[in-house]
Order: C-alpha cells, then structure tokens, then sequence
C-alpha cells in the first residue's frame, strides 16, 4: 500500500541549469518544496495549482 | 542548506546506527568529502575506479526528507543502510559506471524515497544509461510492488537524429541532443535483466508520448523530470506530471 498521508512527488534533476523549477514552485508552500544539491523535490498535498509561466 | 550526513546522525541518531563497528566507521566516514572524492574520480579520466557506494552516500538533510516523505528519521537511515549494503547491485552498477558519462547524483536519495512511498506508479522522462531507472526498480523489488514507465529520446540513435533534424531543423521539444550514452548502447542497457519485469520503456519524444502515456494511467505516484532541461520543456512537462500526481493529505 502507498502511505495514504502522501502526496504525489515531483522530482526535477539539474535544477540549476534551468529557471523551470523555480517557476513551478513559487506557488508552494516552503513544505511541499525540498531542494538537495541540484535535485528539487516538490510534494502535492492540496488541490493548489502550480503556476507554470503560460498561466500567469 | 543540505545538511551533512555525518552531523545528523552525530546529533540524535546513534540508536539506529548499524550495529556491527565496521559499518558505523564506514557510515561516519563516508560523507561530503567522500562525494566530492568520488564526483571528482568520476569526472576524470579515473572514473571507472571511483566506487558506486562513494557515490551513493551523498549526503543529504535527512530531517528535511523525512519531513517532506511524512516519514521519521529512523525509517530514511534505515533505508540507505539498505541501499547501501547491497553488494549485488553494487558490485553491478561499479561494473557499468565506466561506461557512464552522467548519473543521477543523488541516487540514495531516490533509492529512500522509492523505499518509503512505496509507488505504483512511477513515470520517468529520460533514461539514458538507465542508473536511475535501475535503482527505482531495485526499491520497487525489495517493496515486492510498483511499476515504471520510462520515456527516453532514442538519442544516441544518429541516424533517427539525423532524420529527424533534417526533417523538422531540430528536435523537436529540446533545446539540445544529449549524447551521453555509449555508441554501441541503448536506452537503459545499464538496467539489470533480473529488474525489467516491472519496467516499461517508451522510446520516443517526450512532447509526443507523454499525453498518451498519461491518459492511461489513473495516477502518478511518483514522477522524475530529468529529460529537456529549457525552462518551457520544465514547465510544460512538470505541469502535465504535476496534474496526474496522487493527491496527498494534511
């Protein structure tokens, strides 16, 4: 079984080398964002969209 | 601030240490400068004697993932001691590591996020040698379910490259040709035969095959975005993975 207190995670490799991380991101909460080296995680716990530079 | 192995379990973590001496001194040892020891061999000429473990143990803040995992610290050591203690994938991935021109760094760390959540489905967009790939069916094996569904550009496939370049001007959906597996290999040729049985590779484009692969899969547990790094395909793939992911709770 999937842990059900789990959300979905979105892991994006070589962050530093694009700003498309970043810009998915910024509607997150400081929670459901972890940056490791160059790996960014984002975790999806709400119905909250993510905001990608087309839909601002 | 990544936060170094070594300081966190110096604080509050002595109890899950492992227990035989030899693998507390390995565990302590180990850390940021093994990393960095270890990403230097591989960046040189001496890459193939820089040893898998080296690089598996990069440090990472164990608190942050275990927050972020909804998971304790006990169980994140737990599973990198795991990791690292198996000496047949070991021995397997230092043995296709000199073929390698680039890995996935942080491969305990997907490894004790794959052991954690326990996925069903897991998407991936981009393969290559397959490093990656390996370890999260490894996790899927060990936690006895799972599946993954792997999208990678048949780059190194020159003649497909070429077709298509003198088609379309470029490849279409990325800013850039990653060459960075061997000639004389395909997509994944690093991934172990015992570990296939839960894998599905797509050969194709992402911009083309990743809607449909969507579609019939009711949701993504875990997705891995290592394909287009421009920031329109970032955007634009991450939004579509981000919109089948498993909803989580409070």
């Amino acid at each position: 079984m999937v842990k059900i207190a789990h959300g979905g995670l979105l892991i994006v490799d070589d962050i530093d080398v694009s700003e498309g991380f970043d810009q998915l991101s910024d509607s997150l909460t400081r929670k459901q964002r972890l940056v490791v080296g160059r790996v960014g995680i984002l975790k999806k716990r709400s119905r909250r969209p993510l905001v990608g530079p087309s839909t601002r | 601030m990544a936060e170094p192995v070594t300081q966190s379990i110096s604080r509050s973590s002595r109890a899950v240490l492992p227990s035989e001496p030899i693998q507390v001194k390995t565990w302590r040892e180990l850390g940021f400068k093994a990393f960095v020891r270890a990403n230097r061999l591989l960046l040189s000429e001496r890459r193939e004697s820089a040893p898998f473990w080296l690089l598996a143990v990069k440090p990472f803040p164990i608190s942050e993932v275990a927050q972020i995992l909804s998971c304790g610290r006990r169980e994140i050591l737990l599973m990198v001691r795991e990791f690292i203690r198996d000496d047949i994938f070991r021995r397997h991935v230092e043995g296709v590591l000199a073929s390698c021109k680039g890995v996935f760094e942080a491969v305990a760390l997907l490894y004790t996020i794959c052991r954690t959540l326990r996925p069903r489905i897991v998407v991936e967009l981009s393969v290559a040698s397959g490093v990656s790939s390996a370890i999260v069916l490894l996790a899927m094996r060990k936690s006895q379910q799972g599946q993954l569904i792997s999208i990678d550009l048949p780059n190194y496939d020159k003649a497909w490259v070429d077709a298509v370049v003198a088609k379309e001007g470029r490849i279409p959906g990325r800013s850039f040709v990653d060459n960075s597996l061997p000639e004389d290999k395909g997509s994944g040729w690093a991934v172990p035969a015992n570990l296939r049985d839960r894998w599905e590779l797509i050969l194709g484009n992402t911009r083309e095959v990743l809607s449909g692969l969507l579609a019939r899969v009711d949701e993504v547990d875990l997705a891995l975005h290592d394909s287009d790094h421009s920031s329109e395909a970032v955007s634009e793939e991450g939004l579509a993975l981000w919109s089948r992911l498993r909803m989580g709770v409070f």
